[in-house]
């Protein structure tokens, strides 16, 4: 469990986040939904270490989250694009958090050959730079560095921001099977309202820094908590094909 | 990165020095002809003697520089003229006598040999045929021929025992005058542009463009008698080889010194030989110009390398800091921008005070120049990495010296090897002003061809000189390909 307990953020003159109340549960995917600017993905960043919050406390598990090197055994993160680094193999970025964890090499070689099939990405890639790859191959590398370690959560920042419609929509599959199959506790970013639909078991919607609504999509639709959230979702309609699936 | 420290490790050797056996002799000498042969004169003389072993520091700077470094303890002894430690050094004209000057370089453990046998004063110089016509033979007879064409050089018109000094001294007026070169003026007097030029008594071109020097018959010209200066401390400890030394005194005459002037300047025999030539000594006159260059390579090669890669170990860690701390980093930038402003012979000049003349002064300066294009290549090239990638390095549980050498160092290589590329380059011509501080490499051949105003010799360094700039550009460039990663290359 996840809990965000009066969680605040400036940075000199603009609130990014203001007294966040947020409770996430284990083993279920979470989407924090908005605008640009909404503070959405400060939300994230404070939640991986990258930024500290000015107020409030961050419990993951009912343990404060002050020391910021047993973060990344905690969780693991995609960032928009993947964030490969490109002077290393794609091998080479998905095995960096072990060589920095100190893990022996047939331990680090079983957990590769594991993720891979999970994640059904054939060896020849693994070999190649990332610049070589495709994007929706890049991202299935990233998300294999991100769950080397096995940490119990996952954030992901705009995992599919960066790719064309229809890679988009099999690696929407493909993201929600392996979710599924791991039960890790998910954290997406996104501003889509279909992805938000279809990933989240609960969606938190933020504006201007500030947490407006908080609970599954048909909550959204329902009873919407003020006027922006309606005009939010009715500026992306969701398709009919996505409706009867719920 | 592993390539990185190999490259490293390979070099380190190099940065040894070997120590001497024998104890050492440091023999210099000034940038000009009659210095260089002097030295050799003197260093092989010390060398038969039998007892010190000789380093040369040959073509030092200028009076200042070798004076600076004599004083310190760099060199220990040099060919130098009565008239200018008394004018130039002590600053004090009143000093005439040997014994009088000797006392005034007491307190300072310095002091000068006898008169070598010769002066080389200024005097003022006619071509014969003019002289004939004209009559002319002493200076007093200027005052009926004020319309002769004069070409001084810039520094007789400004001494204060030069032109001025010289006209009222003599009581004459002379209406066509022109300031110019010394190398230039004998040109022009050749050419028949000039008819009177201003003129070292021993200078080898008396002889060569046929000249009649004027006598100074009331003598107003101070008499610059050839001397070495030195340390005392060598007559006190050395005392075979100063016996040695004092053997030379009063043993070179004028003419015997215009000989060797010209064999050198007219006739091209290196200074080795000529000196050789006068100590009757044919063994040591084998110094071949391939062992000379041979020798400048080394030298030059040695200047450049061990600069740079005292640059690149200080330069690289600078640049990270830069990089990671933004005042600190603008500090170091500014301050290695203000070195890089320092014209490069000022900054031997300011060098000198604190490390003295020679190699290592040499190496600190290259070292110093070497410096802003690394630290500026790291800086860049550690900030301007995708804020994305440093925070994926974060997230990954990367430590603060993993992110570094894993992520930053290797991302930044491409920029960090050309600001080596560039200081490597730049260093091979800076190395070139080494030779005024007395640390050889081609700089020492360029001098020599300078004092001499010959081309050849000139390009002789100068060609190899830049032809090294090229050859080390692409070695780097090769390098490129080996210690940037390929994933960067793609």
């Amino acid at each position: 469990m996840i809990e965000l307990r009066k969680i605040s953020k400036t940075y000199g003159a603009f609130t990014a986040l203001k007294d966040i109340e947020l409770t996430l549960a284990e083993a279920k995917t979470h989407v924090f939904l908005g605008s640009s600017g909404s503070g959405k993905t400060t939300l994230l960043k404070l939640m991986s270490g990258l930024v500290t919050a000015d107020q409030g406390t961050l419990l993951i598990a009912g343990q404060s989250v002050e020391a910021k090197n047993e973060m990344n055994l905690k969780i693991g993160y995609v960032l928009q694009e993947g964030g490969l680094f490109p002077h290393l193999t794609c091998l080479q970025n998905v095995v960096l958090p072990a060589k920095a964890s100190n893990w022996i090499s047939l331990r680090i070689s079983q957990r590769v050959d594991e993720l891979r099939k999970i994640m059904q990405l054939d060896e020849k890639f693994l070999k190649q730079y990332p610049q070589e790859l495709s994007g929706g191959q890049r991202q299935r590398v990233a998300l294999m560095r991100a769950l080397l370690l096995d940490p119990p959560i996952l954030l992901l920042d705009e995992p599919l921001g960066a790719l064309d419609p229809i890679v988009r929509a099999d690696l929407q599959k493909e993201l929600k099977r392996v979710f599924n199959l791991l039960h890790k506790t998910v954290i997406i970013v996104t501003h889509d309202i279909n992805e938000a639909a279809f990933f989240g078991h609960t969606i938190s919607l933020f504006h201007q820094g500030q947490l407006i609504q908080h609970g599954d999509f048909k909550s959204f639709l329902k009873k919407p908590s003020n006027e922006f959230v309606t005009r939010f979702m009715h500026a992306q309609i969701p398709t009919k094909e996505l409706l009867e699936n719920l | 990165m592993k390539h990185f420290f190999f490259v490293i490790t390979i070099l380190l050797p190099f940065v040894s020095l070997n120590a001497a056996e024998k104890p050492t002799i440091v023999v210099a000498s000034k940038p000009f002809t009659e210095s260089y042969i002097l030295a050799e004169i003197l260093a092989q003389t010390i060398e038969e003697a039998g007892e010190l072993k000789v380093q040369k520091r040959m073509g030092l700077g200028a009076t200042g520089i070798v004076y600076e470094s004599l004083k310190s303890g760099e060199i220990d002894i040099y060919p130098e003229y009565t008239g200018t430690v008394s004018e130039a050094i002590l600053k004090k004209s009143n000093l005439k006598t040997i014994t009088e000057i000797n006392a005034a370089l007491s307190s300072e453990q310095l002091a000068m040999t006898e008169s070598l046998g010769f002066g080389n004063n200024y005097a003022l110089a006619v071509p014969n045929q003019l002289a004939a016509k004209l009559n002319l033979t002493n200076l007093s007879q200027l005052k009926d021929h004020s319309d002769l064409r004069a070409g001084f050089t810039h520094e007789f018109m400004k001494r204060h025992d030069g032109y001025e000094a010289f006209t009222q001294f003599y009581d004459l007026k002379m209406s066509n005058v022109n300031g110019m070169e010394h190398s230039l003026a004998y040109q022009s007097l050749a050419e028949k542009k000039l008819d009177i030029i201003e003129v070292y008594s021993t200078d080898a071109k008396i002889k060569k463009y046929d000249l009649l020097v004027l006598k100074d018959n009331k003598n107003f010209f101070p008499q610059y008698l050839a001397i070495f200066l030195y340390r005392t401390k060598i007559a006190d400890q050395y005392p075979k080889t100063w016996q040695a030394i004092r053997r030379l005194e009063s043993k070179i005459t004028e003419e015997k010194m215009i000989e060797l002037n010209a064999k050198v300047e007219v006739d091209g025999w290196n200074f080795q030989t000529t000196a050789a030539y006068f100590l009757n000594d044919k063994k040591s006159a084998t110094n071949s110009n391939w062992d000379q260059f041979y020798k400048a390579t080394k030298e030059h090669l040695f200047l450049v390398f061990i600069s740079l890669l005292i640059a690149i170990v200080i330069g690289i860690p600078l640049g990270v800091l830069a990089a990671r701390f933004y005042k600190l980093g603008q500090f170091i930038l500014v301050v290695t921008s203000i070195l890089q402003t320092i014209p490069s012979l000022a900054l031997l000049c300011f060098l000198i005070p604190f490390l003295g003349v020679g190699y290592y002064t040499a190496v600190v300066a290259l070292f110093l120049y070497a410096l802003l294009p690394i630290v500026r290549g790291t800086y860049l090239g550690i900030s301007e990495i995708n804020p994305r990638l440093k925070d994926s390095a974060f997230l990954i549980g990367l430590t603060s010296f993993q992110r570094l050498y894993l992520v930053e160092i290797p991302l930044a290589s491409p920029a960090i090897l050309s600001g080596i590329k560039l200081s490597a380059v730049t260093n091979v011509g800076t190395a070139t002003l080494a030779a005024f501080i007395g640390a050889g490499g081609y700089g020492a051949i360029i001098v020599t061809g300078l004092a001499l105003n010959n081309t050849n010799i000139i390009l002789q360094g100068a060609v190899p000189s830049a032809v090294l700039a090229i050859l080390i550009y692409f070695i780097f460039e090769g390098l490129d390909r080996w210690l940037i990663p390929k994933g960067l290359r793609l």
